[in-house]
């Protein structure tokens, strides 16, 4: 079928040997332009020609740039373009989509061939259409150019047919990997921007909320300087004009302030445990525990007789200001409802519980009836009057919200007459070592693991 | 003089009360605006004719005020040559942060929060006495 004049053909074992290497390469590699510049250097030497090259179809349709290429002068891979018309042989090998051969393009009448083939001495043109992938047009096309004229063989063309529709698989593969990566890159841009829009709008309502807050405390704050205020002046300088009964309701005005005080006071921190941000991290509970029992202590209306033990802790994954406030407040609890009958004993200790750690807060005090365990961690919840126990009502509710802000939970268990245990329960490890963590039935108490 | 700047008129007479109660016979004066304590710093307005109108040797200054803010009659007082040195106390009842930070910036020399307590009120009004009006030497006095 050759013709010896036009030169060799392409020897079966050789094309066996250059599709071998080009099929290794087209597997391995994730680099489009190192395909397609070994895909021309090797089709040039199974075909016995130092020029090839791969021209790619633009979205337009009908441009063709020279995307890779081996034997070309500067300046015309990756920059020259060729408009795939009906009197290009290019046009016309991606119409028929069939290999379109141009032996002498010196006698070829039907097409007219860019000036940068003729300024290289390009004689003849093979042109293979590399396919697109399932519901994709073609790739382009790969061109096999010779600087003497050439008969192209049958056995050529088929080889070129099969190397080309490897190439065309290579393409497609890379293609479709680089449309997963588009895809997911777009998403993760859609979703950060998502995010970033949810976290500044998040930020802005905690801003307002803390303004808020702030002018409330502001606000309520100044009428109360008034009534303490004046009531105060009543009784320094108006005694005896008020008489007994008088002089009574101005203390009931300013007993009244200072409760009025310590809700806001309260309030504000109840919706600082709220709405803080709070970084967790693992921490010692011992020494934060050490210092709420000085401050309970400090601030108990009868301190007379309490005790209050604090046994070493493990350490839990909480916020060591948050984790203070609760503990602050469960031991002032603990202090206040005690039995005013007799000496108190208050023991703070942990109790490792699988990949989860208890603060236990126990006394021997008053004691709390099962039928309200729930209510009294509900804000402004009060078992008893203002006369027996001054407080606001809203201790525990920030002790629930505090766990709720480290992840964690709280309970009681008590009985009347009987004391009150109150729990915090948190993380023992931080989350991501939890996966992996400690079987959660081997149960251990803090006072013999610890440390 | 001591100039109070206090939209409150509550605390305003309890400061003034307080003040009695301490025994400091310096006059005090309560202007209770943002906008009137400007005027007085920059000399404009009612007090654009009053050449010869007396510095204070100390003020008292709320940062929320009606019209305009206290850290604008701090920046009054500041931007004025004559009242550039003059201590300024902020009297408010805000412990924010941010509030102080903004104070101490326009140029505050003290900040304190007004105590609920009558006591501590005392306490503190004393302090400034003493402190302010006996202790501290300032340009010009």
């Amino acid at each position: 079928m050759s013709d010896p004049a036009f030169g060799s053909h392409v020897r079966p074992s050789k094309a066996q040997d250059i599709l071998a290497q080009f099929a290794e390469l087209a597997l391995r590699s994730e680099n489009l332009d190192e395909i397609l510049t070994e895909a021309c250097r090797l089709v040039g030497e199974a075909l016995g020609t130092d020029l090839a090259k791969v021209v790619e179809l633009q979205a337009d349709g009908h441009t063709l740039l020279v995307r890779a290429g081996v034997g070309w002068r500067p300046g015309i891979v990756g920059e020259v373009t060729i408009e795939a018309d009906e009197d290009t042989s290019e046009g016309h090998a991606l119409k028929t989509r069939r290999p379109m051969i141009s032996p002498d393009i010196g006698e070829e009448r039907r097409f007219s061939y860019p000036s940068f083939l003729t300024d290289h001495g390009v004689k003849a043109v093979a042109n293979v259409v590399i396919i697109g992938g399932r519901d994709r047009g073609p790739y382009g096309i790969l061109q096999i150019d010779s600087r003497t004229p050439r008969q192209f063989t049958e056995a050529d063309t088929a080889f070129l047919q099969g190397y080309a529709n490897l190439l065309a698989a290579a393409v497609d593969r890379l293609r479709a990997l680089d449309e997963v990566r588009q895809t997911a890159e777009r998403t993760r841009l859609v979703l950060e921007a998502r995010v970033a829009e949810r976290t500044s709008e998040l930020t802005r309502a905690n801003e307002l909320l803390e303004e808020f807050a702030s002018s409330i405390s502001h606000d309520l704050r100044a009428p109360l300087r008034g009534m303490e205020g004046f009531a105060r002046i009543l009784l320094d300088d108006f005694a005896p004009a008020l008489g007994t009964t008088g002089l009574h309701y101005a203390q009931r005005i300013v007993a009244a302030a200072k409760r009025m005080e310590n809700l806001i006071t309260d309030l504000l921190s109840y919706s600082r445990v709220q709405r803080t941000a709070v970084r967790l991290r693992m921490l010692d509970p011992t020494p934060l525990a050490h210092e709420a029992a000085e401050e309970a202590l400090a601030a108990a209306v009868d301190p007379e007789g309490v005790d209050i033990i604090v046994k070493p802790m493990p350490p839990v994954y909480a916020h060591p200001v948050v984790l203070g406030q609760a503990l602050n407040n469960l031991l002032s609890n603990a202090v206040k409802f005690r039995n005013p009958e007799r000496p108190s004993h208050v023991v703070v200790r942990g109790q490792r519980h699988g990949d989860r750690m208890r603060i236990w807060v126990e006394d021997d005090g008053i004691g709390i009836a099962s039928d309200d365990f729930e209510r009294i961690f509900v804000a402004f919840e009060r078992l008893h009057g203002e006369e027996a126990y001054p407080g606001t009502g809203i201790g525990l509710a920030i002790v629930q919200a505090a766990a709720l802000r480290m992840g964690g939970t709280c309970g009681v268990d008590s009985s009347v007459g009987h004391g009150a245990r109150f729990y915090l329960e948190l993380g023992a490890q931080p989350p991501e070592a939890a996966v992996s963590g400690a079987n959660p039935n081997d149960e251990q108490d803090g006072d013999d693991s610890a440390h | 003089m001591i100039l109070l700047i206090e939209d409150s008129t509550d605390d305003a007479e309890l400061t003034r009360y307080a003040f009695a109660k301490a025994g400091i016979t310096v006059p005090l004066v309560t202007l209770g605006d943002g906008a009137t304590a400007v005027a007085f710093f920059e000399g404009t307005g009612i007090y654009a004719d009053q050449a010869t109108r007396p510095c204070p040797a100390l003020v008292l200054l709320d940062l929320k005020l009606p019209r305009r803010s206290g850290y604008d009659v701090l920046r009054a007082a500041r931007a004025n040559a004559a009242t550039r040195h003059v201590p300024v106390v902020v009297l408010t009842s805000s412990s924010r942060e941010a509030d102080i930070r903004r104070a101490y910036e326009a140029g505050a020399n003290s900040y304190l929060v007004k105590p609920l307590e009558r006591e501590a009120l005392l306490g503190m009004v004393r302090s400034l006495d003493g402190f302010w009006l006996r202790f501290n030497r300032n340009v010009g006095a």
